[in-house]
């Protein structure tokens, strides 16, 4: 046996104490390497229970994404993509939560119209914000038809085309008496049999769309609001033709006649808005010129009258009403972090399109989806100013703007959310929220210039990194964009000091850990040396090398180390996991992986620290050593 | 060596010759009475942030319908009554659990024309004046938002109504036909109605209490700390709202909105067990480790402690040497690991005394080997070998 594992074997209560000595320093250094790693699992979790968030705030025009300086509307629509290079440049976002609303059509379920909600009072504007589930055709009798020229000086600067364009719109008002209702909302809010109807819809001629005394097949979108209808006759309804609500410009070209009066004309490849027939209205759906009505319209606008609208979203949270506290869930929970990333079909509905349709969380939705022409509108242009006008509003659902058909979503959530459909950042009654992933063709959409979020506040969210929403300001204003956002981090600003105080907590323990295994291990190597420097010596007088001595050394001390490391992350694990197991925490457990890591180091710092150690004995010079 | 001074000379010589050991024995007294200041100042830290966000912590309740809506909920003011204490005589002290109370009515006016009365029992409770409504309040001297909380008749205006003033008030009839004279307090821009906003329990008719329908409601629990208290009590009155159970203007629901908080607090408190479960494992294991160095340190030098006791010196005062010198260098050590340790978190009694506690254990393992030694025969520890 070798000399220095005899010196051991001889002393055994020392080295005993020794290696036990540095178990416990491993086993101490273990704890606290555990707990740190714990903490910062545990307050990762709890931090992403959190999300900090910036939304985009236009002061002036609440509809509209805010712009920079003194730019014009137009300008910053078109190049809002100026504030994503500055967002992806900025050292305080974490990311971007940009949505898509489009429209979701369950099948055998009924959207909620103004009228199915609303009991305590009833605002003008909110009808309009159902327009998609009003779109109808009737057949119709015209009355009348008047042409009037309208300047329209009330038009806000930002609408025109430069700072003096005021324009003159010929608009045919036209009255029609029904005939018969083809298509349009189940609910009887007492149909009225005389409509009115003011468009600058013309013929490509530019002559009136209408004669009087004939029968038309029309589609409109209706507003059964007494508040409106209350302002014109009793007995007549205000329609409105329903294409071309979301953009006035789609399906349509606006021209001008020599006199400078514009009027607009149906583009070719537009579904007809308006048809002629003669007869029996349903001879006229059975012809081949009633062909497009009744395969394509009439589908279109049933489709449309059940029409729910779909927001995506990589993050609920960082939708602003949910991040407020203004939404929030009655029954069921929001999306896993899992849905989020595997795009599943699930989905959140409001409680009053739950009770509606008496759906509870669990039960299955079968939707089809669509994208059609959406943007944020305004009531009228003298409220453009205001917030409590803006709505999103939607094309027709025509089956060329179909997504997807027949999708299974699962209903994980029911909120409660302020029912109003009005505002830049309202949700409405007829709001489901699903996973982005879960409709793959809108991330291909979202490269569009002009696609929903670039336009519209209510779908984009910067997401901050925690606590630096000054500085985020700072940081936007510096480059212009100062005031352009709201803040909101759920009450995470209330919580960060202990969460920061468990992290320095958890950073201090680790630091005293190590700092302990490092004062041990001094205080080890000094034991060690005293201990076998006059072995080595005595070894290296009768003639052993240097080399043999070394090799010795390490080969004696080695397994203790092994033991007391061994030992240590034993010792170490065991009363972590039963301290945690004594604590209340998922997130809070033993881990073997740390464990282990933790226990190679120490080993590799303790081997080199001896290493050092006994090179440094075996190589002292024997001739300048008494 | 007969007089005490002579010991302690001895015990200062000793460290001064036995420099390694002694700063050895010193750094690692430094070390522990610094790694305990340093736990329990971070534990009374932790407590201290704790503490504080239970109370800074915001719980949103959101009153609605039974069947859970939150705005047009519909049901009657009587609620509001019970959490701003107007409902004490009759036993209903939830004002006592809850705060910021935000509560709206709204009703038709038939005079101003197609107009509406806000019944407000504070500004942010119209959400127009919240942060993205757009509309802002204005009010005339004397006056501030706090007059919401009383039942004086007076009201802010949208602009569109400032027509209607005369000799600053404004009349008003309510739908159900009955008129008052308002005295005007300001203006509200930024809303394109015909709005008037008035304190909640403003009536028409003097000596009347009428009863409103809300239209929304909220308020914050008012100490956290006592939540399961205030849940139980509000519960007492409110109910679990449930998809499908209908409205009813006598029943509200109640949505507490506690979950992401009590979530963080139970994820802090377990982390603070976890510190506290930790830290007398830590403490024993400094303890064994600082007992363990002073025993070594002075067992080995028995031969030394044989000398003396043959020169003959009492057991007694070889004991007190050992004590003076291990003594000194715990406090040498203590000192310094107290400062580091203060340096680095605040001060906290606790911190100090579990500091104490280590030192004592290194103090404890230097009497231990002194006293093993002193009772050892000297010709025994002559014969020791190194």
């Amino acid at each position: 046996m070798k000399a220095l594992s005899k010196l051991i074997l001889r002393r055994p209560l020392f080295f005993t104490a020794l290696t036990l000595m540095l178990a416990v320093a491993a086993a101490f250094s273990a704890v606290g390497v555990s707990a740190y790693s714990a903490t910062s699992e545990q307050l990762a979790e709890v931090n992403a229970a959190y999300t900090t968030v910036a939304i985009p705030y236009n002061k002036e025009f609440g509809a509209f994404m805010p712009q920079s300086g003194e730019g014009d509307y137009h300008r910053e629509i078109l190049e809002g993509e100026t504030l994503d290079d500055l967002l992806a440049k900025c050292p305080y976002v974490l990311g971007q939560d940009k949505r898509a609303v489009l429209a979701a059509v369950p099948e055998g379920m009924k959207s909620l119209h103004v009228m199915d909600y609303m009991t305590a009072y009833i605002w003008s504007l909110y009808a309009y914000a159902d327009n998609i589930i009003c779109q109808s055709v009737f057949a119709v009798h015209c009355d009348s038809v008047e042409i009037n020229e309208y300047t329209d000086s009330e038009i806000p600067t930002i609408f025109r085309r430069g700072p003096e364009d005021e324009w003159t719109g010929r608009f045919f008002c036209c009255n029609f008496s029904l005939i018969e209702p083809i298509s349009t909302l189940e609910r009887d809010y007492g149909i009225h049999h005389k409509f009115l109807m003011e468009t600058m819809l013309t013929e490509a001629d530019g002559s009136s769309p209408f004669e009087a005394g004939k029968d038309y097949l029309i589609c409109f979108s209706y507003h059964p609001d007494p508040f409106i209808q209350r302002n014109i006759d009793e007995d007549v309804w205000f329609i409105n033709f329903s294409n071309g609500m979301a953009n006035p410009y789609n399906g349509m070209t606006v021209l001008e006649d020599e006199d400078g009066v514009r009027y607009m004309v149906r583009n070719d490849n537009a579904p007809p808005l308006y048809a002629e027939y003669e007869g029996d209205v349903h001879d006229f759906l059975e012809s081949e010129d009633g062909k497009v009505w009744r395969d394509e319209i009439i589908p279109a606008c049933e489709a449309s009258q059940h029409a729910a609208k779909l927001m995506l979203t990589d993050n609920i949270n960082s939708v602003y009403q949910f991040n407020t506290g203004a939404a929030t869930l009655v029954d069921g929970r929001l999306f896993t972090k899992d849905e989020y990333d595997s795009g599943a079909k699930v989905c959140l509905i409001s409680q009053l399109y739950a009770d509606f349709n008496d759906l509870r969380v669990g039960d299955k939705l079968n939707m089809d989806i669509y994208a059609p022409d959406t943007k944020n509108n305004l009531g009228n242009h003298n409220s453009i100013r205001f917030y409590a006008d803006t709505y999103i509003e939607m094309n027709t659902l025509y089956s060329d703007c179909m997504l997807e058909s027949e999708q299974e979503y699962e209903i994980v959530g029911i909120y409660t959310a302020p029912s109003t459909p009005l505002g830049s950042y309202a949700l409405g009654p007829n709001m489901f929220f699903a996973p982005k992933s879960s409709v793959p063709e809108v991330r291909s959409l979202d490269e569009a210039k002009d696609w929903q979020y670039r336009k519209m506040p209510i779908l984009n969210s910067v997401i901050l990194k925690y606590g630096t929403t000054e500085q985020f300001e700072q940081y936007m204003s510096d480059n212009g964009w100062g005031e352009c956002f709201v803040y909101s981090d759920q009450g995470y600003s209330e919580v960060g000091e202990a969460l920061q105080a468990a992290m320095t907590s958890a950073e201090r323990l680790l630091i005293v850990s190590l700092a302990v295994f490092v004062i041990v291990l001094c205080v080890y190597i000094f034991l060690i040396a005293n201990r076998i420097k006059p072995s080595v010596r005595t070894m290296r007088i009768v003639g052993v090398s240097r080399a043999k001595c070394f090799g010795q050394s390490m080969l004696a001390m080695l397994p203790l180390l092994l033991i007391a490391v061994a030992v240590g992350a034993v010792l170490g694990g065991l009363l972590f996991d039963m301290v945690s197991g004594a604590v209340v925490s998922d997130l809070i457990h033993f881990s073997p992986a740390v464990a282990v890591f933790c226990a190679a180091a120490q080993f590799a710092l303790l081997a080199l620290c001896e290493v050092v150690c006994f090179a440094v004995l075996s190589r002292k010079n024997l001739m300048n050593r008494k | 060596m007969k007089k005490p001074y002579l010991s302690l000379t001895a015990s200062l010589l000793a460290v001064r010759r036995r420099k390694l050991a002694s700063l050895l024995l010193a750094l690692v007294m430094a070390v522990s009475s610094g790694v305990c200041v340093v736990l329990g100042g971070l534990l009374s830290e932790q407590e201290a942030a704790l503490a504080d966000t239970v109370k800074s912590s915001e719980i949103l309740c959101t009153v609605t319908d039974s069947g859970g809506r939150s705005d047009d909920i519909g049901v009657l003011s009587m609620y509001l009554d019970m959490v701003v204490g107007k409902r004490r005589v009759v036993g209903c002290y939830l004002d006592d659990y809850v705060k910021d109370v935000r509560c709206m009515s709204k009703e038709a006016l038939d005079k101003p024309h197609q107009a509406e009365l806000h019944r407000l029992y504070s500004l942010d409770s119209d959400p127009g004046f919240g942060e993205t409504g757009g509309a802002s309040a204005t009010f005339n001297d004397g006056f501030d938002e706090s007059v919401f909380r009383s039942n004086e008749r007076v009201c802010l205006l949208s602009r569109e109504l400032e027509y209607m003033i005369k000799d600053g008030r404004v009349e008003l009839t309510a739908s159900t036909g009955e008129s008052a004279s308002f005295e005007v307090i300001g203006f509200v821009d930024g809303v394109t109605d015909k709005v008037v906003y008035c304190p909640f329990f403003t009536e028409f008719e003097d000596g009347i209490t009428a009863v409103h329908p809300i239209f929304s409601m909220s308020f914050a629990i008012a100490d956290n700390s006592r939540l399961d208290e205030a849940k139980d009590a509000l519960f007492e009155y409110f109910a679990k709202p449930a998809i499908g159970s209908g409205s009813d203007i006598l029943t509200a629901g109640l949505i507490v909105q506690d979950d992401t908080y009590l979530d963080t607090i139970k994820e802090l408190e377990s982390n603070l067990s976890l510190l506290r479960l930790l830290l007398p494992i830590l403490l024993a294991m400094t303890a064994f480790t600082v007992f363990f160095v002073g025993y070594l340190t002075n067992r080995r030098r028995v031969r030394e402690f044989a000398v003396m006791r043959c020169m003959g010196q009492k057991r007694s005062e070889v004991f007190i040497q050992v004590f003076f010198e291990q003594g000194l260098l715990a406090m040498i050590g203590c000192a310094v690991g107290f400062a580091v340790g203060c340096a680095v978190v605040s001060v906290s009694a606790y911190g100090l005394m579990i500091g104490g506690v280590a030192a004592v254990c290194g103090l404890a393992g230097s009497v231990a080997s002194a006293v093993q030694i002193c009772r050892a025969d000297p010709l025994t520890l002559m014969k020791a070998k190194e």
